[in-house]
């Protein structure tokens, strides 16, 4: 057995892992978030095992235990409960339902709910070249730097399409029901980081399949109302952090990107948005 | 909706200007609104003194070009506005 201790803006959560098979898969998962091994558990447990052919997940802290038949989502289920504790439990920080990638130190921040091709855009995003922080979690502090939960990016059956020749080695990606989990490495020239400076630019995506490519400046008002609705921990923080992400949205400039593949991108977007987060950089 | 009735804001509603559009939230059911200037107009004029029929008058007066359409706007406003809960009706009680 072997246990680890991710620790994320205070909130302590330790996860065991009992078995060769599961030992594996949590070091995949843990590959490019910080973590230390630990003897004893702190704050909170989740544990993962192999039972037979079955994945075993317990959230012993919330009295949670899935039986799961596949490693995605093994990865998927697992890294969902270190999402909401996270969320739950972090004090003074604003936990964003958000994708992130970074430049040259900048985060472009990609806040959308489930579905809208968030994951699917920042695979296309790490291939070309930009950080990976997360594909589902960031966490904005009070002096303005963030950090993200980078786990294996998860993406839903309806987005692989897309990304299928942006992976490089696909005996790294494991295979689920729900989502298909691929981690940082199995992506060609990928790299990874646990925070980034500021943010520089909001980008609000939503993948329609065959709708073509749009990409519009919003304005801070469009971009706060967008924003607010992927804040997840407001109700812990005071005036449920509405004033302070307000402050931020009418600083940082915001687009809505809607896109029916990759192949809808014009040659030069990856240019225009590094053009974007430089000048943001600048400012 | 009688133009007697009077509407305050709900408690704890924040409300911030981004640039020159505004964006109200309300903590209760965190729910976040964009509200255009007529909607904002209406929004502060509903001070819990001002009844339905107040807010109409004073719009009207400020707006006298567009007076036949402003009854209709103030109500369909306050209406929506408070399916969002963030107007409250003021009770007999708490106007005493």
């Amino acid at each position: 057995m072997s246990s680890w201790l991710i620790e994320k803006a205070g909130v302590q959560i330790t996860v065991k892992a009992s078995g060769k098979l599961a030992i594996e898969l949590l070091a995949q998962v843990l590959a490019v978030i910080p973590h230390e091994e630990v003897k004893t558990s702190r704050g909170v447990r989740i544990n993962l095992s192999r039972d037979e052919d079955t994945w075993v997940l317990e959230d012993k802290t919330s009295n949670i235990k899935r039986k799961l038949a596949q490693s995605g989502d093994a990865i998927y289920h697992l890294t969902d409960r270190v999402v909401f504790h996270i969320a739950d439990k972090a004090k003074d920080v604003h936990c964003l339902h958000a994708a992130c990638v970074a430049y040259k130190g900048q985060a472009l921040v990609i806040p959308a709910n489930s579905g809208a091709g968030k994951s699917t855009l920042t695979t296309w995003l790490v291939s070309q070249g930009f950080d990976y922080l997360t594909d589902e979690l960031i966490l904005i502090y009070p002096d303005g730097h963030l950090e993200g939960l980078a786990r294996p990016i998860q993406i839903k059956h309806h987005g692989l399409a897309p990304i299928q020749s942006l992976i490089a080695q696909p005996e790294l990606v494991e295979e689920g029901k729900q989502v298909t989990a691929i981690p940082v490495a199995a992506l060609s020239n990928a790299s990874s980081l646990d925070a980034a400076d500021g943010i520089a630019l909001f980008l609000f995506p939503k993948y329609d399949k065959g709708s073509g490519f749009s990409f519009a400046r919003l304005s801070s008002a469009e971009a706060g109302l967008r924003l607010m609705g992927n804040h997840i921990n407001a109700r812990s923080l005071d005036g449920h952090g509405f004033s302070a992400m307000m402050k931020i949205m009418r600083h940082e400039a915001a687009y809505s990107l809607n896109y029916g593949g990759f192949a809808d991108f014009p040659n030069d977007f990856k240019q225009q948005l590094e053009v974007l987060l430089s000048k943001a950089r600048q400012s | 909706m009688p133009n007697s009735d009077i509407y305050t804001h709900a408690e704890d509603c924040l409300i911030e200007d981004m640039d020159g559009e505004s964006l109200l939230y309300h903590p209760g059911t965190t729910t976040t609104l964009h509200l255009n200037q007529p909607s904002l107009l209406v929004w502060n004029l509903c001070d819990g003194e001002r009844s339905v029929q107040d807010v109409i008058t004073t719009l009207q007066e400020a707006f006298p070009d567009q007076n036949e359409q402003i009854a209709e706007d103030v109500v369909d406003v306050i209406t929506e506005l408070r399916e969002k809960k963030v107007l409250v009706k003021v009770t007999g009680a708490a106007r005493s």
